[in-house]
């Protein structure tokens, strides 16, 4: 049998601190290991102190102690593992384990084991790596979008070349009303590298927030509307502007940005307008805001497809050969740019798509 | 003194303990070491007139890796769910979390934490996602362990709750 002496020296030269309970404290019954003084600068052989406050972990655990040591047993009772910082900021893992021995109620402090260090370490690698993993299917993505964006931005501009190319064709036109159809495939092409530098640009900073000159929100869809009345015309559908009277048009964004998602917009309810139809573009002053409305006659949303309208790579049944970008476009920059944007079902049936950006102010530069 | 424990939970590197040491040190690191067991710090709260003490339960972000010893909740008496903001997947593993953490302590106060609003331009959370929480009796708010948005307010809110529960 080995003396209790030379058990209590082992354990401390095994890096264990074993107390005894006392009334009210424990005291430390053997040589502090270094661990233990880095934690508890007065820790010695002998002294007593309140477990409860030095680590406050066991103020919990030692509730469970308590009810352990009341039944005689042999086994003992383990707790999870805690973490402690000492004064430099190491951080050390420790155990507890509460046991009977002789009647004694008895307290066992211990480091991790070497086993639960080299787990924390293959799980530090493991999450970091799982992390990176995930930022860089984030950039993937991310690129993907990119292309995408630049993709819908190349082709679409390119339908409204189209539809002026296909007016020429008409005999019947003047000198003038060509004059005109050429000027506007002209501005399209412009519009079309504009467009994908803007792509470029908007997604090196990943979502595009810039606020960048004071845009006219009149005047944008003006501009939309011009650019898109071929492809309307072709459509036999009509474009129309409604607005209420106001001379303060000035909105938060760009110019550009906000052309694109009027384009956006109105193209998309071109496709679903029925022919001999009209859409109709709305502008009210809400005070702070503008609220801009694009609205069509066609079937609108099916209810299933409204949740995920501005999402991503979502695409209408008549979309086939877009990106399912457009509407996905319009949310991230109105939302960039303090708005909001939404979907409603049009009064008179047909969709309506509604958007509204806050007006420029001296108190909302 | 009233003394309450609180527990942080949510996925691995959403940012508990970055958070609590935002809130008791006003300390923030970008270095990212992952918790094993729990830390535990205090902080004394004054809500109203009165104080409380929060034990905060800084516990392992439970993943694919490590499940939560639910040996650790005990005695809880409220709850952070701390999710990172531009990872959507974090939100639904908090929930689910949240689900087996009401098993082991009933009913008690708990708020979400968005957390990493200072890259709220990369959020995957959506509005439409706080929308639904909140609709469903959560309340949500956003921090940043980084640069201390929300926080204070954060804690300041759930000892409150505390209080009042």
């Amino acid at each position: 049998m080995m003396k209790a002496s030379l058990i209590v020296r082992m354990l401390s030269s095994l890096d264990y601190a074993l107390f005894e309970k006392g009334y009210g404290c424990f005291r430390l019954l053997a040589d502090a290991p270094g661990w233990l003084i880095n934690l508890w600068a007065d820790a010695d052989i002998g002294r007593e102190i309140d477990l409860r406050t030095q680590f406050l972990y066991l103020d919990a655990f030692l509730e469970e102690a308590e009810a352990f040591w009341a039944v005689p047993r042999q086994e003992h009772l383990s707790s999870e593992i805690w973490t402690e910082t000492d004064a430099d900021g190491f951080e050390w893992l420790l155990e507890a384990i509460a046991f009977k021995e002789d009647g004694e109620e008895l307290l066992l402090l211990k480091l991790a084991t070497a086993g639960q260090q080299i787990m924390r370490q293959v799980l530090q690698e493991s999450r970091e790596l799982s992390l990176e993993y995930y930022q860089l299917c984030q950039a993937f993505n991310h690129r993907e979008v990119m292309l995408h964006c630049v993709v819908h931005d190349l082709t679409t501009p390119l339908a409204g070349i189209k539809s002026s190319l296909s007016l020429l064709n008409d005999d019947t036109l003047s000198k003038d009303e060509v004059r005109e159809l050429i000027d506007l495939g002209m501005r399209q092409v412009e519009k079309t590298r504009g467009l994908v530098h803007e792509v470029l640009e908007a997604f090196a900073s990943k979502v595009p927030t810039m606020i960048d000159g004071v845009p006219n929100v009149h005047q944008t869809a003006l501009e939309a509307v011009d650019m898109l009345r071929p492809v309307a015309a072709l459509r036999n559908v009509s474009l129309e502007i409604e607005e209420a009277h106001t001379s303060d048009w000035l909105v938060r964004g760009d110019a550009h940005r906000l052309e694109r998602i009027w384009y956006n917009l109105i193209d998309n309810a071109l496709r679903y307008a029925p022919p001999g139809s009209t859409v109709k573009l709305q502008l009210y002053d809400e005070g702070s805001v503008i609220r801009c409305s694009v609205i069509d006659e066609g079937e609108g949303v099916t209810a299933s497809m409204v949740p995920l309208l501005f999402r991503k790579f979502v695409q209408g049944a008549q979309q086939v050969g877009k990106a399912g970008l457009g509407l996905y476009y319009c949310r991230i920059t109105v939302e960039g740019w303090g708005g909001t944007i939404h979907y409603r079902p049009g009064e008179h049936g047909g969709a309506c798509f509604c958007f509204r950006i806050p007006k420029q102010t001296p108190n909302n530069p | 003194m009233i003394q309450k424990k609180v527990c942080m939970l949510g996925t691995s590197a959403v940012g508990k303990t970055s958070l609590v040491r935002r809130f008791v040190h006003g300390i923030f690191s970008d270095t990212y070491l992952t918790t094993i067991g729990v830390k535990i710090d205090k902080k004394v709260v004054p809500v109203g007139g009165d104080e409380v003490t929060l034990l905060l339960w800084d516990l392992y972000g439970e993943d694919r890796f490590l499940k939560l010893s639910e040996r650790y909740l005990r005695g809880a008496a409220g709850f952070f769910l701390v999710v990172d903001g531009t990872r959507r997947s974090t939100l639904d593993d908090a929930l689910q979390l949240h689900t087996r953490v009401h098993t082991v302590l009933g009913e008690i106060p708990g708020i979400i934490l968005l957390n990493k609003a200072d890259l709220r331009q990369d959020w995957e959370v959506e509005e439409e996602d706080i929308g639904h929480l909140a609709e469903a009796g959560w309340k949500v708010l956003p921090t940043s362990a980084k640069n201390g948005m929300g926080v204070e307010d954060a804690f300041t809110n759930l000892a409150a709750q505390l209080l009042d529960a």
